[in-house]
């Protein structure tokens, strides 16, 4: 299972659009290489990289709380 | 990765080098019980694991214990001063990277005048090729050859790829709810989505403590949110606990519904028997009953032979004929004594003439006598010459009887009277004349009713064979003793009872989180009331993000988990349906029911979705392997596992032969390569005719197995030897 399969996963909730992150058309143009300019997107994709990569929860925690902090996209 | 060799060399019963090669399909290798099939898989997996399965203790043993049973015992008798060295070598080869792994294990022993001098620790070596290179290396570092075995067969995966036939039972145990969840997590990808959900949740938890501290600096009543704060904790608290209780309540709540849904499959045959069994022990009550009865009459029978008179029975006759007797004795009685009054009668009149001449005894006998001597009436004084009418008259006078006629024996009919006897016989006779009469009907109904009672233990008799026999099937095909159908239907009732009470404390539990989250809701309300100023935009967007993220990867996760049980569900099916294609007894299909815990469990639906009961060991064996295939097959993207070989020894062994065809084909279809050690086609040529030729199975090499010295005959191994003949 690549990050793209688990990202393609993650991306099909409806939350995401029910809460406005983003619409249905853009939606399925996301890819999880490219930067989609969603911080909640963003969030996600560190969360399965952490994963897949093995890095840990701890890593993964600290890294989405600085991007978080940082208001960067 | 494929296993393209297997080198034996001393291993057991595989004494000398000895060499099998293996292609892509389903190999299969073919000898009967007691042939060095186990051995072969213990071969596999000695290499790999450093463990042979030892089946007195029926669990693997390291060679730190079994040490030299591992070596041929042929070749450890031909040995009297040296060294024995027992090895095995698979070579593994991965297609797609054009490389192969050597994997040997060797374990070595010293003989001494004939004494085996045993070490501990086998020896194991790996060899890397790359074909493309042509370059070969020994693998030294002891960590790169973990990740090597590890990487060939994962060891959280390894029982569902290499197994004993006898295992599948304990691979997915449907006695322990969890076991199919974790087999899906160990070979699914669903772990990823369950390391997310934890960072998520790690995460918000973060998120929301930092906008906490804040909404709490920007308070306009430190003291009252001071005091809110701490309800705030008090009610997490709670919650967490209730959040625990509802845990464990749903723990039990699955344990109790899955014991009672197991239960229900045996709870048919369960009733059943205990049925049968009540009815039976009516029957053995009833029998008790109708043996006393026969037992009172029987005595009462010989009772009635005096008490209703029956040893008269027949006599009727014989007093009929007294009767007549009786009735003509007594006439005759009366003839004669009528016959001897008329003659005493008769005499009286003579004597009463003769009386009118002379007096009875006048003259007196002596006197007559010389008259009669003298031939001269000395009454009258004349001559009375002998036989002469005057002789005669005097003749008379002496003749005259002595004794009255009346009084003569000769005239009476009997010398005793008995009369009165045969009067007192005759009114016995007739009081028992009815009684008499009676005494056939009276023995015919008490035959009758002796009958009957002989009658009924005969069918009652017949009735408890029947529910005997009946039990006897029921607790063969079921498996089920007749004390644990009892237990299983009080079990059932008390399982049930759990269910019932679990679901009530759920509900509570469930009202009591809701009540708690409530009260949460409305602190973090009332803390936000007291805020003077502006919490910053980006905490306010970092939290809600968090929250979401949170919310996002519980839904995911659940979301995944669930297209993964209906995928593995369907695969399931067409696993199951693929390998009991040959069986027209198996029906139903297989349904993954979740479990208030979030497990699964496998059951055996009909066509409306309702539980199956009372399918065979065979039908669940066969759907733990249906199971374990979808799972492995799920792994990959279209359904083939091309990078592990499955092993197993015997796994036909566990169901029919009818199932045997069904299997090779679903696994020449699920498995870029097997390997499948079997004793049903040595025994059913035709059997091994179809696998050698059906089209849907994809053949790889076919081999026999055959020792030197069948089981039956060996009195020890130190002759023992196996030879592999290749079939195909």
């Amino acid at each position: 299972m690549t990050k793209e399969n688990i990202f393609k996963n993650f991306i099909d909730d409806p939350l995401l659009i029910e809460k406005g992150y983003i619409t249905n058309d853009k939606l399925y143009k996301l890819k999880f290489i490219d930067q989609s300019g969603i911080k909640l997107i963003e969030v996600v994709k560190m969360a399965i990289e952490c994963t897949v990569d093995d890095y840990g929860e701890a890593t993964a925690s600290r890294k989405i709380n600085k991007f978080l902090n940082s208001g960067q996209l | 990765m494929i296993i393209e060799k297997i080198d034996i060399e001393n291993f057991m019963c595989y004494a000398g080098p000895n060499s099998m090669e293996f292609t892509e399909g389903i190999n299969v290798i073919i000898g009967d019980n007691g042939y060095g099939k186990s051995k072969l898989y213990d071969a596999f997996y000695w290499v790999m694991y450093d463990q042979v399965f030892v089946p007195e203790k029926k669990e693997f043993q390291n060679t730190k214990l079994v040490k030299s049973k591992i070596i041929s015992d042929k070749v450890k008798a031909e040995i009297i001063d040296g060294r024995v060295t027992a090895s095995v070598s698979i070579t593994f080869r991965n297609l797609e990277k054009d490389n192969v792994f050597i994997l040997e294990r060797k374990y070595s022993v010293a003989i001494k005048d004939s004494l085996v001098i045993e070490s501990n620790d086998s020896e194991f070596t790996v060899m890397k090729k790359e074909l493309s290179y042509l370059n070969a290396k020994m693998v030294i570092d002891e960590e790169e050859k973990k990740k090597i075995v590890q990487k060939i067969l994962p060891y959280d995966i390894k029982d569902y790829l290499w197994f004993q036939g006898e295992q599948v039972e304990s691979i997915i145990d449907f006695n322990k709810q969890d076991t199919l969840t974790k087999a899906i997590n160990v070979l699914s990808s669903i772990k990823r989505y369950d390391e997310v959900k934890e960072i998520a949740k790690s995460a918000a938890k973060a998120g929301n403590a930092e906008y906490d501290r804040e909404v709490k600096r920007l308070s306009k009543d430190l003291g009252k949110s001071e005091q809110l704060e701490n309800q705030k904790k008090q009610f997490g608290v709670r919650l967490a606990e209730f959040l625990i209780d509802e845990k464990e309540v749903k723990e039990n709540l699955s344990r109790a519904e899955g014991k009672s849904e197991e239960l229900l499959s045996k709870l048919s045959d369960a009733n059943k028997i205990t049925t049968l069994k009540q009815r039976k022990k009516s029957g053995l009550d009833q029998l008790k009953s109708l043996n006393v009865t026969l037992n009172d009459e029987q005595i009462s029978f010989h009772r009635k032979m005096f008490r209703n008179k029956w040893v008269l029975k027949g006599t009727g006759l014989v007093h009929k004929e007294f009767s007549e007797k009786y009735a003509s004795y007594e006439s005759y009685k009366l003839e004669k004594a009528s016959d001897l009054k008329a003659k005493n009668n008769l005499e009286s009149e003579i004597q009463k003439k003769l009386q009118i001449r002379l007096p009875i005894d006048v003259p007196e006998p002596i006197y007559v006598l010389k008259m009669l001597e003298e031939e001269k009436c000395l009454v009258c004084d004349r001559e009375a010459k002998k036989d002469s009418d005057a002789w005669n008259k005097i003749k008379e006078l002496i003749d005259r009887p002595i004794i009255p006629s009346n009084l003569k024996s000769s005239e009476i009919p009997t010398l005793q009277n008995f009369s009165s006897d045969f009067k007192r016989l005759y009114q016995n006779g007739l009081a028992l004349s009815h009684r008499i009469s009676e005494i056939d009907y009276d023995i015919a109904e008490t035959l009758k009713k002796i009958g009957d009672i002989n009658s009924k233990i005969r069918q009652t008799n017949n009735e408890i064979k029947i529910v005997d026999d009946d039990i006897q099937k029921l607790v063969s095909d079921s498996s089920q003793t007749l004390e644990n159908a009892e237990s299983i239907v009080a079990e059932f009732s008390i399982q049930n009872k759990h269910v019932k009470d679990f679901t009530e404390k759920l509900n509570r539990v469930t009202q009591q989180i809701e009540l708690n989250k409530k009260n949460l809701n409305t602190i973090d309300i009332q803390l936000k009331d007291l805020i003077t100023g502006e919490i910053p935009k980006w905490l306010v967007e970092k939290k809600q993000v968090l929250n979401d993220f949170e919310e996002i990867a519980v839904s995911t996760r659940d979301r995944v988990f669930s297209n993964l049980i209906s995928q593995l569900e369907k695969e399931t099916n067409n696993h199951y349906t693929a390998m009991t294609s040959g069986n027209k007894s198996t029906r139903g299909q297989i349904k993954l029911r979740k479990l208030p815990n979030g497990n699964y469990m496998p059951e055996i639906t009909d066509s409306t979705g309702s539980p199956l009961l009372g399918s065979n060991t065979s039908n669940l064996i066969l759907v733990k392997l249906a199971a374990i295939m979808a799972i492995i097959s799920a792994k990959s993207n279209d359904g083939i596992v091309s990078f592990y070989s499955l092993i197993t020894d015997a796994p036909t062994s566990v169901f029919g032969e009818d199932y045997t065809i069904g299997f090779c084909k679903t696994v020449s279809k699920v498995y870029r390569q097997s390997i499948i050690m079997s004793k049903e086609f040595y025994k059913n040529q035709t059997l091994r005719n179809e696998l050698m030729t059906n089209s849907e199975i994809k053949i790889g090499k076919v081999y026999m197995i055959t020792p030197s010295i069948p089981e039956t005959e060996r009195t020890d191994r130190k002759r023992l030897s196996t030879s592999i003949e290749l079939l195909n």
